[in-house]
């Protein structure tokens, strides 16, 4: 009898003892966070409540809400959630690109789009930091052209880092004037190489306004573009332009075309832009091109990342859309997205709280681990909660 | 309708090459365009403009039916990559009749089907499809298989391209001039 009941004893002792084991264990587990997945984890900047750090973060950054456990009961037991609380889950959404450091996207877009609104979203949403600002069509005198960089200034963009003048006409040169001449770049497109003849330029001309710009401010650029490359047959003005490069100081070539090939069969300018590096020097081949209709060739042909990456690759630390004469610009969505991969811009991030509602008679026959069963559509709560990532 | 323009050019050269007195042979044609460009800008003016290019080459299957008449066939291709917005394969079907031993008039129909990505940059925007044109020429005939020849061709759709400095500025056709040589021998 006494070896029973200290064998009782015992096993009471160990059960107790278990018991409170298993107890704490619990109590730390419900504390524990969600281990982040190694694979998928990419460094971001956080900023919380106006504090930035680094941390590591899951690719999957959404979470349910467990309100149940707090609330304790409701449910059909004592630990299963409260039904008749909304379901909410917390998303992180992009709010705007901002540019990488040392990085600077520029556009040239349409006529049609000059306004404060679409300027505001290229500025202030896609995260370019270099415009092309053209001459409206009654240019002379240029008041419209001061109100149109009076427009680009009241988003962001600063006329001295920021803006790029398009010299439309060797007739319309208006270097020196003095809402012109504080401009950082100053481009002119396919000078030597106009159609119209009588608004070809001349080496003398580009020279000429050149050393113009230079007279004005010292650190300007004068930027040229060309579609002549490796494969011209016919009118090959590549060594007109290298000999006006080589007679300034200030100048630099782009390439105007965005293909290659005898025929413009190759669906890629990549070639031209080494050989342009190689003709002109690494020096005066500073950016380039891509064309926001030309090289897209539709969904799984689009050209962007790769032409971007090797942006990268050449080491330009700006590069240029060209948008100017289509109307396709949700086509800048996509451009932006390849950005990112190819780090050219970071996304900026906003936690958001997505509040559903069960729409079922009864709350708990709405399957809180899928959406589709009887809840409504969310209502969306932006949270102080940002982010920064980077590709 | 560019399908149906490769099929009877097809049809054609198979069945020439069925008929008797029939020649085969290639030509090279120099080439005026003549066109206009509307300026939609201030700093430019509207105004014609006259460019010689130099490359259109051509295949010429002949059929004569008597000693007036012969009909031709050129197919060929016209290039001036982007020196102008007009490039791509051509086509002409043309009736001869021989004014004496040595000369001859012509008159047909060219078509032209231009293509976008040749000429296309910046400051170009070519107007792709088919475009045809109506011609009416004469020709000098030297030796028994050579002929030098001039044509003169008129549009019914003149615009095929834009010239864009910042805005679109069409341009049309006026007409095109060329000068030809071409050889052939019977079959």
């Amino acid at each position: 009898m006494k070896e029973v009941g200290s064998k009782s004893i015992h096993f009471f002792t160990y059960f107790l003892t278990a018991s409170l084991v298993i107890l704490i264990f619990n109590f730390c587990a419900e504390k524990k966070p969600t281990e982040p997945n190694e694979l998928q984890t990419k460094t971001i900047l956080s900023k919380l409540g106006g504090a930035r750090s680094e941390l590591n973060l899951s690719a999957d950054s959404t979470k349910t809400k467990d309100k149940d456990k707090k609330k304790g009961g409701g449910g059909i037991g004592p630990n299963l959630p409260d039904c008749n609380l909304p379901l909410e889950k917390y998303y992180w959404e992009l709010e705007k690109y901002i540019p990488v450091e040392g990085k600077r996207l520029g556009i040239w877009f349409h006529e049609d789009y000059w306004n404060n609104e679409f300027l505001n979203r290229i500025r202030n949403f896609y995260g370019f930091s270099l415009l092309a600002v053209t001459w409206p069509s009654d240019n002379n005198p240029p008041s419209n052209m001061i109100n149109r960089i009076s427009l680009c200034e009241s988003v962001g963009f600063y006329k001295s880092t920021d803006l790029m003048e398009i010299i439309d006409s060797k007739n319309n040169i208006w270097v020196t004037h003095p809402a012109i001449r504080d401009f950082s770049l100053h481009y002119t497109d396919e000078p030597l190489d106009r159609e119209q003849s009588s608004d070809r330029w001349s080496v003398q001309d580009l020279v000429t306004v050149s050393n113009s710009i230079l007279g004005q401010n010292p650190t300007a650029k004068f930027l040229v573009g060309t579609p002549k490359n490796q494969y011209t047959v016919f009118g090959n003005t590549l060594p007109d332009y290298r000999s006006f490069i080589n007679q300034t100081i200030n100048s630099f070539i782009m390439y105007t075309d965005y293909e290659s090939g005898a025929f413009n069969n190759i669906n890629d300018q990549s070639s031209c832009w080494t050989y342009f590096d190689n003709y002109f020097g690494n020096n005066r081949v500073i950016t380039q091109w891509i064309g926001l209709e030309e090289d897209y060739h539709g969904i799984g042909d689009i050209e962007y990342g790769n032409l971007l990456g090797i942006a990268n690759d050449h080491g330009y630390n700006q590069i240029w859309l060209y948008a100017a004469g289509t109307h396709n610009i949700d086509r800048i969505d996509i451009y932006c997205g390849y950005a990112f991969q190819k780090r050219w811009l970071k996304r900026f991030e906003r936690q958001y709280i997505y509040t559903y509602t069960c729409f079922k008679p009864n709350p708990c026959d709405c399957d809180r681990n899928n959406l589709t069963d009887g809840w409504s559509l969310p209502t969306k709560t932006p949270t102080q909660n940002t982010r920064i990532v980077t590709y | 309708m560019r399908n149906g323009i490769y099929i009877l050019t097809l049809t054609v050269l198979f069945n020439i090459n069925l008929i008797a007195q029939s020649s085969f042979g290639f030509r090279y044609e120099l080439y005026n365009l003549n066109y206009h460009i509307s300026s939609n800008s201030v700093n430019n003016e509207s105004s014609d403009y006259n460019e010689v290019f130099p490359f259109s080459f051509y295949l010429s299957l002949s059929h004569q039916f008597d000693n007036k008449f012969t009909i031709t066939v050129r197919p060929g291709i016209l290039l001036a990559w982007g020196l102008s917005q007009y490039n791509g394969l051509e086509l002409s079907l043309c009736a001869k009749y021989n004014i004496s031993d040595n000369f001859y008039a012509l008159v047909g129909l060219n078509l032209h089907d231009n293509w976008y990505k040749i000429a296309h940059s910046n400051t170009k925007y070519p107007e792709e499809g088919l475009f045809q044109l109506f011609l009416v020429g004469g020709g000098f005939k030297l030796l028994n298989v050579a002929s030098v020849e001039l044509q003169f061709l008129y549009p019914f759709k003149k615009h095929f391209g834009n010239y864009f400095n910042n805005y679109f500025n069409p341009i049309d056709m006026n007409y095109i001039i060329k000068l030809g040589v071409g050889l052939e021998w019977e079959l």
